[in-house]
């Protein structure tokens, strides 16, 4: 009971930041100086910041970007690294060794370097940031992927398949997919919260989304000014805090549950 | 009765194949081997392991090419992207040979849906069918591998080989991971399937009783190369090549012999050991364990010899 108590409460704060455009009681970016830095009210709920906005909707609209743009990061570099691993592991020989050495050279780039340059070259905006994420993320989807795939390849089964009339890619996506899928998704889970901390990061330091629209990060950085008036850092920082900590015990749970139905 | 009846489903002609050994070492996993299969009939194939039987029926599923020779089916080249459905094989650690993650409906499914044209109902029917004929009920199709015992398992194997209403069953060692009171019952109804569907079979084992229960004729091999055959099992006592005397009164294979060997290797001196690595390449197969090995042996390869009808043999002496 406790355990799904864990998982419910994310759940709940995922769903209703998604909500937002309905459960949002006020327009996150209408500024009104007159009210600023006001106390939680029934009116504003975790009260106001220094422009006089509203923070719970701003959290909420915060919320639905942050983890969207997390999910999308994580998906994208998902599903390309999947496909492309299970490829390279599947096809082996020059292709294999092609990809495997790309991913190296692409991995000994550090993300925050990658990031700048790209910011550089097409501007600062949350686009830039999630390219390139992108370019870095998919890596550990693909050797994860291909490594998997390669001791797949030498089980019987996949002989036995191939036997049975099965088409290459009707065994990648009926008897390897299936087979590495349990493995792979506590790491995307794990994955998701790297995501989510990278694109607040960024945020923070004034790379990604750009004001006035809201981003968790980039309210944490506003209130950074304002450190007498915590409520502007705390809601946003909390909520960081909590989907990360969520994201990792499910990919947890995820692991033992799986690793149990190995044995 | 000796003469082969039916007409010659599969022939194998003079197949070899060399593997490179870590040490870049040639590693002889076939020499040479030849037989015929008529339709119908049943082979068995014996031997120790490493000697290359599962190599062969590798060879004879298309899974890999042989260096040298050429197999035949129906009298023509092999062509296995065109005989897949009627060539098919049982493998041996049957939980290794189905994704754990799939229902066995799911697993029997898979060479219907490739093979025939049936639909998803059609094909629904079929797998129970299937369980049926192997001895397990229509509801199975919803259970995972895993809870299935290694017999049952393997008997799901068997009917996957069969949906795609093979001619040719390869038998790769099919009853090696199971307890003995499982074997009998596998061997019945590999029996039983056998008359019931005019299969040809080829079943590879190291145990002789399995194979003397089930096959036709026999085919002993050591080394990588064909030691011995017989067209008619009934003349089993006939037999005379010494690795097959040796096996015979053994009652059963050295399972373990690929560590024996390695013992026996251990006490060897260098000179020896060239000397025996000298005659794996020249000389008889087997000479080295041979109690009747003559320098000749070691020098001079026997050819596999018809010694009387129904009979060849690979030994100098005879």
């Amino acid at each position: 009971m406790k355990r799904k108590f864990f998982l419910l409460l994310p759940a709940l704060l995922v769903l209703i930041c998604l909500l937002a455009p309905v459960l949002a009681p006020w327009d996150p970016n209408k500024a009104d100086p007159t009210i600023k830095f006001a106390k939680m009210s029934a009116s504003h709920w975790l009260g106001t910041d220094y422009l006089g906005r509203d923070i719970f909707s701003r959290v909420l609209w915060g919320g639905r970007r942050t983890m969207g743009y997390a999910a999308l990061v994580t998906a994208a570099s998902a599903v390309f690294g999947t496909c492309l691993g299970m490829l390279s592991g599947f096809t082996g020989g020059v292709f294999d060794s092609v990809v495997m050495k790309g991913s190296d050279i692409l991995r000994s780039f550090p993300g925050i370097v990658l990031v700048l340059i790209v910011v550089s070259v097409r501007g600062v905006g949350i686009g830039s940031v999630c390219l390139a994420m992108l370019l870095v993320r998919w890596i550990w989807y693909a050797r994860m992927a291909r490594n998997l795939t390669r001791a797949e390849m030498g089980r019987t089964a996949i002989l036995a398949s191939r036997l049975s009339g099965s088409s290459w890619l009707k065994i990648l996506r009926r008897h390897i997919f299936i087979s590495i899928l349990p493995e792979m998704l506590p790491v995307l889970s794990l994955d998701f919260g790297g995501a989510l901390l990278a694109i607040s990061g960024y945020s923070f330091l004034g790379l990604g989304i750009l004001p006035p629209d809201a981003e968790w990060g980039m309210m944490i950085n506003d209130g950074r000014n304002y450190m007498e008036h915590p409520g502007m850092m705390l809601w946003p920082g909390l909520c960081v805090v909590f989907i990360v900590i969520s994201v990792n015990l499910l990919g947890d749970r995820l692991r033992d549950k799986l690793e149990v139905r190995r044995s | 009765m000796r003469e082969a009846q039916g007409n010659t489903l599969l022939e194998v002609k003079n197949i070899s194949k060399t593997y490179q050994s870590r040490k870049r070492q040639p590693v002889y996993a076939l020499r040479e081997v030849g037989f015929s299969l008529q339709e119908g009939r049943c082979l068995g194939v014996v031997g120790e392991s490493g000697c290359g039987k599962s190599t062969l029926c590798r060879v004879i599923a298309g899974i890999e090419k042989p260096d040298v020779g050429e197999i035949l089916y129906q009298g023509e080249p092999a062509d296995h992207r065109k005989i897949r459905s009627s060539l098919q094989m049982v493998f041996q650690n049957s939980m290794d040979a189905v994704n754990i993650h799939l229902k066995a409906g799911k697993i029997l499914a898979e060479p219907l849906e490739n093979f025939t044209s049936l639909n998803r109902n059609q094909r629904e029917q079929e797998v129970e069918r299937l369980l049926e004929l192997v001895g397990l009920s229509a509801e199975d199709k919803a259970k995972y591998p895993r809870q299935f015992s290694g017999g049952q398992l393997q008997r799901i194997c068997i009917a996957r080989a069969l949906a795609a209403e093979p001619k040719l069953l390869l038998l790769d060692e099919p009853l090696s991971s199971l307890d003995v009171s499982v074997q009998a019952q596998l061997l019945n109804l590999l029996s039983d399937l056998k008359k019931e569907l005019h299969l040809t079979c080829l079943l590879v084992s190291h145990d002789l009783e399995a194979v003397y229960y089930l096959a036709d004729k026999l085919l002993v091999m050591y080394g990588g190369a064909a030691v011995e055959e017989i067209e008619d099992i009934r003349d089993i006592c006939a037999l005379t090549h010494p690795y097959t005397r040796r096996l015979l009164e053994a009652g059963e294979l050295e399972t373990e012999s690929g560590e024996a060997g390695q013992k026996d290797e251990g006490i060897l001196t260098e000179e020896k050991r060239e000397y025996l690595a000298a005659s794996f390449r020249e000389g008889c197969v087997y000479a080295g364990h041979c109690p009747r090995a003559e320098r000749k042996c070691f020098l001079e390869r026997p050819g596999l010899v018809e010694r009387e009808a129904g009979h060849r043999i690979a030994c100098h002496f005879g």
